[in-house]
């Protein structure tokens, strides 16, 4: 994303003043929960969502949104904006999930196809 | 009968008496009345309904699209509030009567939030704003005055029958509005836009047929049915306000409102964040 931070353990280190100068609103989460590291997106295994959308919600980069489509509404992530927020253990999406392994990384050699 | 019995709460009053038919019909006779009179004709006004004229137009602007996600994103909302207000007043029958419609209701609050995300997430992956949140105090996306007076109408039916307050919001408001989704689902240019339009048929219908259950089944007396003629009338009205209310601050070119301007009177370029300034100066 263009507008987020180039340094921003440099802005956690500082006062909250400068945190909120710096970071740009929609990524302030993401900066102080320490879940800027890059990991591979999410992918949504559509057998094992409950459509909660407690992912939806949680997601500090938006990345989690409501397809409409003709018969049903449906959660989807969207890979480009999906950061991995440094993996499994550590990703909001993944920690409150209810549903075990509906969030699963895409495998490395998949990631970029 | 006691004191403080409840056995008959409800009774005609001056305003409510000049609905009464004068017999009881059976409920199904009473439901094809208030579809004759409120679902029928929004089949055949909705092909002329200005707001969807004007998504069929090429020419929509960016400024109408996003003033109408975010009124419907606000009145989404707002459905979903009654409904939640009018689950405080359920007596159950006592052989468990009006459980079932309880249920419905509460699937319907889920229903109708659902519909005010895909709102918002139709105007952020439409780029109008940077997060949801701006949404929630952007001056485009309060509920016009016309809005809030059927909200708080509808809302205070809380205490009112069961049977009479689903007819006023699934037969008078959500019926009619079954065919505007689909008019809409499919003439409106823009694809993402129109998704969400279309994606509401189904629910919608759902909840039409929440009213037609619960009129069919529960509103089978003389002073029941008046009450709820009495009701749609003002519902009906009140909806028919709003929709117009709707058109009339989409079309409106009042963009420029919202501009902060430099003293000399030229346009300061947008930033993102309602009221945030980020600071650049830093060297980050």
């Amino acid at each position: 994303m263009d507008d987020s931070p180039s340094r921003p353990d440099d802005a956690l280190s500082g006062t909250d003043e400068q945190l909120l100068s710096v970071v740009p609103p929609h990524l302030r989460d993401a900066a102080r929960l320490g879940l800027t590291e890059m990991h591979p997106p999410f992918v949504m295994d559509k057998s094992k969502c409950i459509e909660c959308g407690l992912c939806r919600e949680v997601c500090p980069f938006t990345a989690v949104f409501l397809v409409p489509t003709r018969w049903k509404i449906m959660f989807e992530i969207e890979r480009d904006r999906c950061r991995g927020c440094g993996g499994p253990s550590k990703a909001p999406c993944v920690r409150y999930c209810p549903s075990p392994g509906a969030l699963v990384p895409v495998p490395d050699a998949l990631v970029g196809a | 009968m006691g004191k403080f019995s409840t056995f008959k709460q409800w009774t005609l009053d001056e305003q409510t008496e000049p609905f009464d038919a004068g017999r009881t019909l059976s409920s199904k006779q009473f439901l094809d009345e208030l579809k004759e009179k409120y679902v029928e004709p929004a089949r055949r006004y909705m092909r002329e309904d200005p707001m969807v004229l004007l998504l069929a137009n090429e020419d929509v602007t960016d400024e109408q699209y996003f003033k109408l996600l975010a009124q419907r994103w606000n009145f989404e909302r707002s459905v979903g509030a009654i409904h939640a207000t009018w689950l405080l007043n359920y007596t159950l029958g006592l052989h468990g009567e009006l459980q079932e419609v309880e249920n419905m209701e509460v699937r319907q609050i889920y229903e109708e939030y659902k519909h005010a995300r895909m709102h918002e997430d139709a105007i952020l992956k439409k780029g109008y704003l940077d997060t949801r949140w701006e949404l929630h105090s952007h001056p485009m996306a309060q509920l016009l005055p016309e809005g809030m007076a059927f909200h708080t109408f509808l809302q205070r039916l809380g205490n009112m029958p069961v049977p009479v307050r689903a007819a006023a919001n699934h037969i008078a408001t959500e019926a009619p509005l079954v065919y505007w989704f689909d008019l809409a689902g499919r003439l409106t240019r823009d694809e993402t836009i129109a998704g969400v339009f279309e994606a509401q048929v189904i629910e919608e219908t759902e909840h039409g047929h929440i009213g037609e259950y619960v009129v069919e089944r529960y509103c089978n007396t003389a002073d029941l049915q008046a009450m709820t003629r009495y009701i749609c009338e003002h519902v009906a009205e009140l909806v028919r306000r709003h929709r117009e209310s709707i058109y009339a601050f989409v079309t409106a070119e009042d963009a420029d409102r919202l501009v902060v301007r430099n003293k000399d009177g030229t346009i300061k370029p947008m930033k993102h964040g309602a009221g945030i300034k980020p600071r650049r100066d830093l060297g980050f």
